[in-house]
C-alpha cells in the first residue's frame, strides 16, 4: 500500500511539473511576442524622436548629434538587441525627454494604476462570486421572476462602458451623495469610484457566468449524494458547491483581470490619477521609445503574471483543470 | 385476523413507511407526480421498485431521502423513516436521522462523486460530522468499506479523484461511502443502469452480500422485473405514479395478476430470446404527467380494460398477506370470492 501511495504522489508531482511547465511557456511567449511587438510598432509610428525632442527648426548637426546619443542611429538589430539586453536585466532605458529611468518612472507612477486596477480586481471577484451563487442558488427556487430581475439589472450594467459608469458614479457618490472623494490619487478612498467605474460591468457579467455555473452544479447527482448526508449547510458550500464553481470560474476572472489592468490605465484620466497612463499618453504623443516599449512590457508583464496565478488557483482547486491541459 | 397482538420479535420493524403520499410539481397549475403512494420496507428487507421510465421510482427514493428537487413538494401523506415521521422533527434532527439511517445511490456513478475531491474526504465526511470519529479512524473505517465492497487497494482509491476510476469502481465506492454511516436502508436508484454490461451483475450481487451479511435493508429501484425478481424479497409496481401491485419475489412469475406486472414480465428479453426476434413490447405509452386520470392509468393501454376503469381508479386490495394490487378486472374476478377480499390500506 505505501508503494502505490509513493507512486501516485509522484505521479501528481509530474503533473504538477508539467502543467507549471507548460502556463510557464504560455507565458514566456506572450511576452517574447509583447517585446517585437511593442519595439516594432514604436518604429513603425511616422516622425523622428530627435526631431520632436529639438522642434521643427533644429540644427541638423543637433539632430544627428541627439540620434545618436539616444541611438537611433544604429541598425534595428542592433537596436533591438540592446533592448532586449536590458529587459532581461529589467533595464528599459532613459526617457528620451527628461532623462528619467524608465524604471524610476514606472516606480513613481504605478501606485495609482495598479491601486485601481486590484481594487477592481478584488470588486470583480468578491461581487461576481457572491452575487453569481446567491443568485444561483435563489433562483433554484422561484425562477421566472428572480431571474428576469437578475438577468435584466446584470445585463444593463455589463453593457456599461466604464467612462460612463465613472460619470454616473461621480455623480452619485461624490456630487451628490459626498461619499467619496471625486478625483486625484493617494488614499485608498480616492482608488474606489475608479475601480468601481472599471469593475461594476465585468462584475455583472461574471456574476451571469458564475449563476450558470452555480445552478449546473446544484444540478449534479454529486450535489444530491452529498445533500443527502445532510453536512452542516457551510460544508455543503465550502466543500462541494464553492470549488465546483471556481474551477471553471477563475481562468475567466483572470482573463477579466488583464482587461481591468488595461482599462485601469485609460481612466485614470477620467479621474485625474497621476498614473501610467498618463505616461504612456505622453510617451506615445512625442514618440518616447524607452517610455512606451517600458511601460507596456511593464503592464504586459502584470497581466501575464495575473492570469498565471488564475489559472495556477484553477488548478490547485480542481484537478481536472490540469489534467486538460497536461493532455 | 390479525387480533393477537404482534410482537417486536416476530415482525421486523418498518425503516421505511410512505402512506398515501402525494408528491406534485409546485405551481399554480400542479402536475401530479406521485397519486397516493404507500408502502413499506422492513428492516433487513430487500425490497424491489420497477416500472417503466417516467412512472415515478426516482421521486419516491428522493421524497424518502427529503431530497426532492426544487419546485416538486410533498403535497400530502407522510413518511416515515426508523418509525419516525420526517414531518414532525425539526430540521436538524431529521437532517441527522436520514444523513445516518438513510444511504443513497444513484444511477450515475460518474455523477456522483464530486470531481473536485479526493474519494478519502468525500467517503468520510459523513463519519466526520454526524459521528465524530477522528479523520484517521475514519479513513480506517473507510478503507475496510471498500474491501468489503471488493476493492483490494483501498489506499489508492481513497486518495484518487472519481475520474481516475472506472464507472463499476466508481459505483463501489458510493456504496462503500453509503454503508460507512452503518444506515438501516440503502436506496439505490437504478445503480446499474450506466454500468458496462459486464459489471452489472456484481453490482447487483454486492448489494445483494451486503443485504444479508449486514442485515441492512435495501430498496432497489429497476426497470428490469425479472431481474428485480430474481434478486430480491419482494417487488413493488409503479405505473403513473401509482402503486399498482406488490408481491413476493418468488410468486412473480406466478402469481402476478395486475395487467401491467404480466405486460412488464412479458416484454422484458430472456436469455433464450435469439437476439433477432422481435420484442414484445407494451403497446401505448404511459399517460403524461399533467393528464387528469380519473379512472385506472392503465386503462388506455390495458387488454383487460372495461367500463368503470375509465372512470374509476381501482383501489388496493389484498390478495393475502403479502400480495396487494389495484385492478378492476382482478377485483371482479375475485367477487366471486369474497373469503378472500379485503381492502388494504
Ligand atoms: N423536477 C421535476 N419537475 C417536474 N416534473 C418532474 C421533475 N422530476 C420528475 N418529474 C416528473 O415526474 C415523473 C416521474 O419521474 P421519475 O420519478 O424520475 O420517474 P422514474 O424514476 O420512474 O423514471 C416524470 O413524468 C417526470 O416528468
Ligand atoms: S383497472 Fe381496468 S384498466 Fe386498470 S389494469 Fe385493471 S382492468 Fe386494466
Ligand atoms: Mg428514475
Amino acid at each position: 500500500m505505501t508503494t502505490t501511495t509513493t507512486v501516485r504522489a509522484r505521479g501528481s508531482t509530474m503533473q504538477w511539473a508539467r502543467f507549471l511547465l507548460i502556463r510557464l511557456v504560455r507565458a514566456v511567449v506572450v511576452m517574447v511576442v509583447l517585446v517585437v511587438v511593442t519595439f516594432a510598432m514604436v518604429r513603425l509610428v511616422p516622425g523622428d524622436p530627435a526631431q520632436r525632442i529639438l522642434g521643427m527648426n533644429a540644427d541638423p548637426v543637433a539632430l544627428a548629434a541627439t540620434r545618436e546619443r539616444l541611438g537611433l542611429d544604429a541598425a534595428w538589430l542592433t537596436q533591438f538587441a540592446d533592448y532586449v539586453n536590458g529587459v532581461l536585466t529589467f533595464d528599459f532605458g532613459t526617457s528620451f525627454q527628461t532623462g528619467e529611468t524608465v524604471s524610476k518612472i514606472i516606480a513613481d507612477r504605478v501606485w495609482p494604476t495598479l491601486q485601481a486596477a486590484l481594487l477592481a480586481i478584488v470588486l470583480v471577484a468578491v461581487g461576481g462570486l457572491l452575487v453569481g451563487l446567491w443568485a444561483g442558488v435563489v433562483t433554484e427556487r422561484r425562477r421566472p421572476v428572480t431571474e428576469a430581475t437578475f438577468s435584466g439589472i446584470t445585463g444593463v450594467i455589463g453593457i456599461l462602458p466604464p467612462y460612463l459608469l465613472g460619470t454616473l458614479l461621480v455623480w452619485l457618490f461624490a456630487v451628490q451623495l459626498q461619499w467619496l472623494p471625486v478625483a486625484g490619487s493617494g488614499s485608498l478612498a480616492k482608488a474606489i469610484l475608479p475601480a468601481m467605474a472599471l469593475g461594476l460591468a465585468p462584475m455583472a457579467m461574471l456574476a451571469r457566468v458564475v449563476r450558470v455555473e452555480t445552478l449546473t452544479v446544484l444540478g449534479q447527482d454529486y450535489m444530491r449524494l452529498a445533500r443527502s448526508k445532510h453536512l452542516p449547510g457551510i460544508r455543503l458550500f465550502t466543500d462541494h458547491l464553492l470549488p465546483n464553481v471556481l474551477g471553471p470560474v477563475l481562468p475567466i476572472l483572470g482573463a477579466l483581470s488583464a482587461t481591468l489592468i488595461g482599462g485601469s490605465v485609460v481612466i485614470e484620466r477620467v479621474f485625474a490619477r497621476p498614473g501610467l497612463g498618463e505616461e504612456l499618453a505622453q510617451g506615445v504623443q512625442v514618440g518616447d521609445f524607452p517610455v512606451v516599449q517600458g511601460l507596456v512590457i511593464f503592464l504586459g508583464g502584470v497581466v501575464v503574471l495575473t492570469s498565471f496565478i488564475a489559472d495556477v488557483l484553477a488548478a490547485i482547486i480542481d484537478p481536472r483543470v490540469r489534467r486538460a491541459v497536461v493532455r | 385476523m390479525g387480533t393477537a397482538p404482534t410482537t417486536r420479535d416476530e415482525v421486523p420493524a418498518d425503516v421505511i413507511g410512505l402512506s398515501d403520499l402525494v408528491v406534485t410539481t409546485e405551481s399554480s397549475d400542479p402536475v401530479v407526480i406521485l397519486r397516493g403512494v404507500s408502502l413499506t420496507v422492513r428492516a433487513g428487507e430487500l425490497v424491489g421498485l420497477v416500472g417503466e421510465s417516467g412512472s415515478g421510482k426516482s421521486t419516491v427514493a428522493l421524497a424518502i431521502a427529503d431530497l426532492l428537487p426544487e419546485g416538486v413538494v410533498r403535497a400530502s401523506g407522510s413518511v416515515r423513516v426508523n418509525g419516525e415521521a420526517l414531518d414532525a422533527l425539526p430540521a436538524k434532527r431529521r437532517g441527522a436521522l436520514l444523513g445516518r439511517k438513510v444511504a443513497l445511490v444513484l444511477q450515475d456513478p460518474s455523477a456522483s462523486l464530486n470531481p473536485v475531491r479526493r474519494i478519502g474526504p468525500q467517503m468520510i465526511e459523513v463519519l466526520r460530522f454526524h459521528f465524530g470519529v477522528s479523520r484517521a479512524e475514519a479513513l480506517r473505517l473507510a478503507a475496510d468499506r471498500l474491501r468489503e465492497v471488493g476493492i483490494d487497494d483501498p489506499g489508492r482509491v481513497l486518495a484518487s479523484y472519481p475520474d481516475m476510476l472506472s464507472g463499476g469502481m466508481k459505483q463501489r465506492v458510493v456504496i462503500a461511502m453509503g454503508l460507512l454511516a452503518g444506515p438501516e436502508v440503502v436506496i439505490a436508484d437504478e445503480p446499474t443502469t450506466a454500468l458496462d454490461v459486464r459489471v452489472q451483475a456484481s453490482v447487483l450481487d454486492l448489494l445483494v452480500r451486503l443485504n444479508s451479511e449486514k442485515d441492512v435493508a435495501i430498496l432497489l429501484v429497476s426497470h428490469n422485473i425479472v431481474a428485480v425478481g430474481e434478486y430480491c424479497d419482494r417487488v413493488i409496481v409503479m405505473y403513473a405514479g401509482t402503486i399498482v401491485e406488490s408481491l413476493a419475489a418468488a410468486d412473480l412469475m406466478a402469481s402476478a395478476r395486475h395487467p401491467y406486472t404480466r405486460a412488464l414480465i412479458g416484454s422484458v428479453p430472456s436469455l433464450e430470446t435469439p437476439t433477432q426476434a422481435e420484442l414484445p413490447t407494451i403497446p401505448g405509452s404511459p399517460p403524461d404527467p399533467g393528464d387528469v386520470l380519473a379512472g385506472c392509468p392503465f386503462e388506455p393501454r390495458c387488454p383487460l380494460a372495461r367500463a368503470r376503469c375509465a372512470t374509476e381508479l381501482p383501489r388496493r386490495i389484498a390478495l393475502d398477506e403479502s400480495h396487494t394490487v389495484a385492478c378492476w378486472a382482478v377485483e371482479e374476478e375475485l367477487a366471486q370470492h369474497p373469503v378472500r377480499l379485503e381492502p388494504s390500506c
